[in-house]
């Protein structure tokens, strides 16, 4: 039985108010058992109308990011048919090299916020390694490396806290990467690439943990990126802000990096505060496929990591 | 002056179990102020047949067997017709990108061509692969894992930019020393990406005598990342060698797709 799917993006790059580029795609692909056909060309050119229209509705914020000046501004907007449209924006505003991933709602907010995080480092890097405070939803960075890759690879679960829980929802269901599971949705990039399970949401929650302030801690605001090596089952994590915190004064640190296994990760992870908040940022890159991945983590804590 | 770039391609690629056919066409243009990509839904090439390719996967599916693991393995064939500003031209390719890993081991490799030659060898050396060793006093590096290397020694070894019909714009690409200056063609491996300046075809120049009785790096365990590699070599030892220090040099004429192109280069470190 032969499966269908296409998709049109509008994929535009605004700088200081400008837009410098523009890139409209569209395609389709038919898959029967393991082999895709794909072109540019519609079968039913009503349909490619249908999402192009959808496509740029979607996107249609010219006007808030041309009163962005101090930000480089990447939007990119895909209306996607796999039995019905739907529409997915994402904008990622960068600001003196550091990045924040949001949506149209939530531009202006974002991009406020992260214009007043940037501070120049003040604080020398640590000469030991501190506890964490994982804020503004960055927890789920580190549970998407360690959880959410890990069940993609499906690699054994490990013994998590009995508070923790970290899920991966889409349309397709909701899947607990802590015990595993693989996630239930299939994803590609563009009408070329091969579907693939993939995380479309992952929301990380606490029920009754423990949690108490370090007087000596390193707080995180921002990652700049993250990765998992499937070979070694260790997590990287490249921190773009954070603050070294001592007697409630925070003072900026230069970007850092964690490695950490995931076994580390696990036994390192000893509270948690609050609900779970919006994270704006995961672009999640795998097989050369990149994809928006939404994120939301209530406040962590994880003991001393390297 | 305004840039009209139009390209139709067809690729066919097999990447794990799936086998993949792509046709599309586009136009790229840049007006000086905007660089504007659309698909033309032109008149799509004709067919590549599927034979050499699914001939190519299978034969490197069948070397690696466990303990070693198949973790990515993509083979294409494709054609393309170009023209920019009236400049037409065209091409075939063919590719090879394959990670088999033994862990905590991966060792990567990227051929423009289905020869199993250089496969065949990276899988004996991982079936006999040890734990790292200190680094060797002095080693070789294979023709491919040279080639991998020579973007990164762009101003610091003399290298040559080999000549061509043309680049990412359809100029002609000449035969000249490479040095930290601006390169003076245009890479355009996508027509969705916005070219940039790049050096071509980096060619190696001959200097001093390879050893050839030194141990023989065929693959690369990890990126390259300043100025140090991880490399396995032949008789399956696993090695971190700084190469800064280069012996000597044995350019050869296979053409490998790192960056903008980079020919076979015996290095001895």
């Amino acid at each position: 039985m032969s499966e269908f799917f296409a998709m049109a993006s509008r994929d535009e790059l605004w700088s200081r108010g400008a837009l410098v580029e523009t890139r409209l795609t569209h395609g389709q692909a038919h898959q029967s058992g393991t082999e895709i056909l794909a072109s540019d060309a519609f079968d039913d050119r009503g349909l490619r109308d249908e999402l192009r229209r959808a496509c740029d509705a979607g996107g249609a914020i010219p006007g808030d990011i041309a009163r962005l000046t101090d930000a480089r501004i990447r939007v990119v907007t895909t209306a996607t048919y796999g039995g019905s449209v739907s529409v997915q924006s994402t904008i990622v505003v960068t600001i003196a090299d550091v990045s924040v991933v949001t949506t149209p709602e939530n531009l202006v907010s974002d991009h406020a916020a992260l214009a007043r995080l940037l501070a120049p480092a003040a604080a020398r890097p640590p000469d030991r390694p501190l506890p964490i405070v994982w804020r503004n939803g960055s927890g789920a960075v580190l549970l998407h490396e360690a959880a959410g890759h890990a069940a993609e690879h499906q690699h054994p679960p490990l013994s998590w806290p009995r508070w923790l829980r970290a899920r991966d929802e889409s349309a397709a269901g909701s899947a607990d990467l802590l015990a595993g599971e693989r996630p239930r949705s299939v994803r590609r990039e563009s009408f070329r690439d091969v579907p693939l399970p993939r995380m479309t949401s992952v929301k990380v929650e606490q029920n009754g943990a423990p949690f108490e302030w370090p007087a000596r801690r390193i707080e995180i605001h921002l990652v700049s990126g993250g990765a998992y090596e499937p070979l070694t089952e260790s997590v990287t994590i490249r921190v773009a802000i954070a603050d070294l915190v001592q007697n409630d004064r925070p003072r900026r640190l230069a970007p850092f990096t964690i490695r950490a296994s995931r076994q580390e990760i696990a036994r390192a992870l000893v509270g948690a505060e609050g609900r779970p908040q919006r994270y704006p940022g995961v672009i999640c890159s795998r097989e050369g496929q990149e994809l928006f991945v939404a994120s939301y983590a209530p406040l962590l804590l994880t003991a001393e990591l390297a | 002056m305004k840039e009209v770039y139009r390209k139709r391609g067809r690729v066919i690629r097999r990447e794990r179990e799936h086998l993949v056919r792509v046709s599309e066409a586009g136009e790229a243009v840049d007006d000086g102020k905007t660089f504007s990509v659309k698909p033309l839904e032109a008149m799509h090439l004709p067919e590549i047949d599927s034979t050499a390719v699914n001939a190519a996967a299978r034969a490197i599916e069948a070397l690696v067997e466990p303990p070693l693991i198949l973790e990515r393995l993509i083979v294409s064939e494709g054609s393309a017709e170009h023209d920019c500003n009236g400049a037409k031209w065209s091409e075939n390719t063919r590719r090879v990108h394959v990670a088999i890993a033994r862990p905590p081991n991966r060792a990567i490799v990227d051929l423009a061509d289905f020869s199993l030659d250089v496969v065949e060898r990276l899988v004996d050396a991982l079936r006999r692969v040890g734990s790292e060793r200190e680094a060797l006093r002095h080693i070789r590096l294979a023709p491919h894992v040279g080639a991998a290397l020579l973007p990164s020694l762009v101003g610091a070894e003399n290298l040559e930019q080999a000549a061509a019909a043309h680049d990412g714009k359809g100029r002609p690409i000449e035969r000249r020393s490479v040095t930290k200056s601006q390169p003076p063609n245009w890479f355009r491996p996508s027509y969705r990406a916005r070219p940039v300046r790049a050096w071509f075809h980096l060619r190696a120049i001959h200097r001093g005598e390879v050893d050839r009785t030194l141990p023989e790096a065929i693959a690369l365990l990890a990126p390259i990342e300043n100025r140090t590699i991880h490399i396995l070599c032949d008789d399956g030892r696993a090695a971190t060698i700084d190469t800064s220090r280069i012996v000597a040099i044995a350019p050869d004429e296979t053409w490998y797709p790192y960056a903008a192109g980079a020919f076979g280069a015996e290095i001895m470190l």
